[in-house]
């Protein structure tokens, strides 16, 4: 969690938008069927289906503002910008922030090779998308000794990874009947 | 109460069977190794296996000897990684950790650990206790509960579980409910089966479904959480456990602090979607309060570490009492069992008990075994845990993520719902970082159907006037209750 100042700063950001997604709600609410009849049955404002969004909208508008307002009393809006801009440049810099990243990447590259198609097909087996997963995963970051793993570990690495992958999809296509995507 | 008790033994003899036996060691067994690897949680053991019971089409009795197996097993599990690394495998190990460890680094580990496994056994077993005393009571209670008490239940369990899981301002967890409530909203409208937030996208029609949530949320934060810290993904190297035997004398010393603890657990387990963390944190910090040697606290002191032990186990019968009763979880973990009874087509609540006579009683008889089973399996594999926290996470991450994916897949075949949870899990993460909890969340997804159905019907019922919410005696009490502890949880962080 963020500490301190960054986390009030990041508290206007995130106050703002649940202003704004409070706002959409009321919006979205607003156009749904209220008052009058709907599919033949009374629908006063109470049973309508917008009822319970129209509180829940309501409800994140002012608890975003108060999130929001709380942020901005703590470090005012001057220079919220700056200090933003200057985050995001840090952040892509920090060692922590790119090991985040590198899993975001792997979990998004591993979902769209299960979603890949060739002519209608899978492009790659789950097998094969998982080992690939699970070997890249691996490779990216174990580092015995703080050093690139050697060549046997890798092969170690590799045939670990297609075995886990098999037994996956063993268990859960043979076994449990569930057709891989 | 005589009636409860002859079920519960009943019960007890009917699941004394090697079937039972062999899938509740099995289940123990994943939930002692999900507990003390540091990164995985019980939600999310619980999670996993659920999709393995569902695929398998398991009987509900079946299912929820697997699953209270797991979960028993992993919130024990997590004083393992605590007492030998001083790193909790779950949130609940954590105050453990504060003791366990420099118990360790006295050569005590092993006393430490069996203190913990002893402890873990009596607080499930005085957790069974109160859920059979309990559950009649609030059963009977739960009859009178109409429209507008479920819908004050509901937001009530929401707000509180918000105030007390939100790692900054109470405002932030009761906003995390908030979009669990909104994303309950999402597809067809009970109602009148009017579409609601779909876009036009098909997948939304029949509206968000928490097994995708729930593993979004608890597996990708973890493994990003994980990866992120500096490491080079090799495995803990634990120490050599020596003499794994509790003193009786401390234990005999301790059964007033472990009383307490337990009714702690299980007072803060009924609470709706607050869990084992907050169980052992609240009575790890009473017990400091009422020690005669509170300096010893933080230095290796049994007293502060059966507290914690004693009171995460308790909390998992304190947890099955709202649940069971009310429909409403009590703890993280908790609501999966809810999603896993709900896909079986049991619907917990006040109808419950009449419709599922045997159910209740069946719980708490396994709740008890599979405490017996933990009690054993703990002193039997304390040693074999070290071995396991040697497994490197550049591995055991990933491994995770390719069951939650798979996991997420199998309830419906649906590729759609993998990239909702990793889409999800995203978010969740992006809240953590920002103080916003997401076990609020999650409780709000679950508990939005009953919150929005019963106020419909509360104002329905009275031609679109509030005053039943603001005048029956049931709503009276819940509305002080939410009041009170919001105020006097907002006074305190106020004030700190």
């Amino acid at each position: 969690m963020l500490k301190g100042k960054s986390l009030r700063r990041a508290d206007i950001v995130s106050g703002v938008v649940f202003v704004l997604l409070g706002i959409a709600v009321l919006i979205g609410a607003s156009r749904m069927p209220i008052g009058g009849t709907y599919g033949g049955v009374d629908n006063p404002w109470y049973a309508s289906p917008a009822a319970f969004p129209f509180l829940i909208g309501g409800l994140f508008v002012l608890c975003g503002l108060s999130v929001a307002t709380n942020g901005i009393r703590k470090v005012g809006i001057a220079g919220l910008l700056g200090a933003c801009k200057r985050a995001a440049q840090r952040s892509v810099r920090e060692p922590t922030n790119r090991r985040g990243l590198s899993v975001l990447g792997l979990l998004c590259g591993y979902y769209i090779l299960l979603r890949a198609r060739w002519l209608g097909e899978p492009a790659l087996s789950y097998t094969v998308s998982s080992s690939l997963f699970l070997v890249c995963f691996a490779l990216l970051f174990f580092r015995p000794q703080n050093r690139f793993p050697k060549l046997w570990q890798s092969g170690a690495i590799v045939l670990g990874a297609l075995a886990i992958a098999a037994l996956v999809a063993h268990i859960f296509s043979e076994r449990l009947g569930v057709p891989l995507p | 109460m005589f009636e409860s008790l002859s079920a519960f033994g009943y019960q007890l003899g009917h699941l004394a069977s090697l079937y039972h036996f062999s899938i509740l060691i099995a289940a123990v067994m994943m939930g002692i190794a999900f507990g003390a690897l540091p990164g995985l949680t019980a939600t999310l053991g619980v999670a996993l296996l659920t999709t393995v019971t569902f695929t398998l089409n398991l009987s509900v009795e079946t299912s929820m000897i697997a699953l209270m197996g797991v979960y028993v097993g992993a919130i024990y599990g997590g004083c393992h990684p605590a007492v030998l690394l001083n790193i909790p495998g779950t949130a609940a190990g954590a105050a453990t950790a504060l003791e366990g460890y420099p118990l360790c680094q006295q050569g005590r580990g092993g006393e430490a650990i069996a203190t913990a496994t002893v402890m873990s056994f009596a607080g499930t077993v005085f957790g069974v206790l109160a859920m059979l005393l309990m559950v009649p009571m609030l059963a009977k209670l739960a009859v009178l509960f109409q429209s507008a008490e479920y819908f004050l239940l509901a937001m009530f369990g929401v707000l509180i579980c918000g105030s007390l899981t939100a790692p900054d301002t109470p405002i932030k967890g009761w906003m995390a409910g908030l979009i669990g409530l909104l994303l309950a909203t999402i597809g067809m409208d009970p109602t009148h089966g009017y579409q609601r937030f779909t876009f036009g996208n098909s997948e939304l029609v029949s509206g968000i479904k928490p097994i995708p949530v729930i593993l979004g949320a608890f597996a990708v934060p973890q493994i990003m959480r994980a990866m992120m810290r500096p490491t080079n993904g090799a495995g803990h190297n634990a120490p050599e456990i020596t003499r794994l035997a509790p003193q009786w004398s401390v234990l005999k010393r301790n059964i007033g602090n472990a009383i307490r603890s337990g009714i702690l657990g299980v007072g803060v387990g009924s609470i709706p979607g607050v869990g084992e963390d907050i169980a052992a944190w609240l009575s790890y910090d009473t017990a400091k309060k009422a020690s005669k040697t509170p300096e010893d606290f933080g230095k290796g002191s049994m007293e502060g570490l059966i507290a914690a032990e004693t009171a995460n186990n308790a909390c998992i019968g304190g947890a099955l009492v709202p649940l069971l009763t009310l429909g409403v979880p009590g703890s993280p973990p908790a609501m999966m069992l809810l999603g896993a009874l709900m896909l079986n087509n049991v619907i917990p609540g006040p109808r419950l008990a009449t419709e599922h006579p045997e159910f209740i009683p069946q719980m708490a008889a396994i709740l008890l075994w599979a405490s017996l089973v933990m009690l054993i399996l703990g002193f039997l594999l304390s040693r074999v845990s070290v071995k396991i926290l040697r497994i490197p996470t550049a591995f055991l991450m990933p491994t995770v993520a390719l069951f939650s994916v798979i996991g997420a897949y199998a309830f419906d075949n649906s590729l759609w719902d993998v990239g909702f949870m990793l889409g999800f899990g995203i978010v969740a993460f992006l809240m953590d970082e920002q103080g916003y909890p997401v076990a609020p969340l999650v409780i709000g997804l679950i508990l939005g159907p009953m919150a929005e159905e019963n106020f419909r019907r509360a104002l329905i019922d009275s031609g679109g006037s509030l005053m039943p919410f603001l005048t029956r005696p049931i709503c009276l009490v819940f509305l002080a209750l939410t009041i009170g502890a919001l105020a006097l949880q907002w006074h305190r962080r106020q004030r700190a």
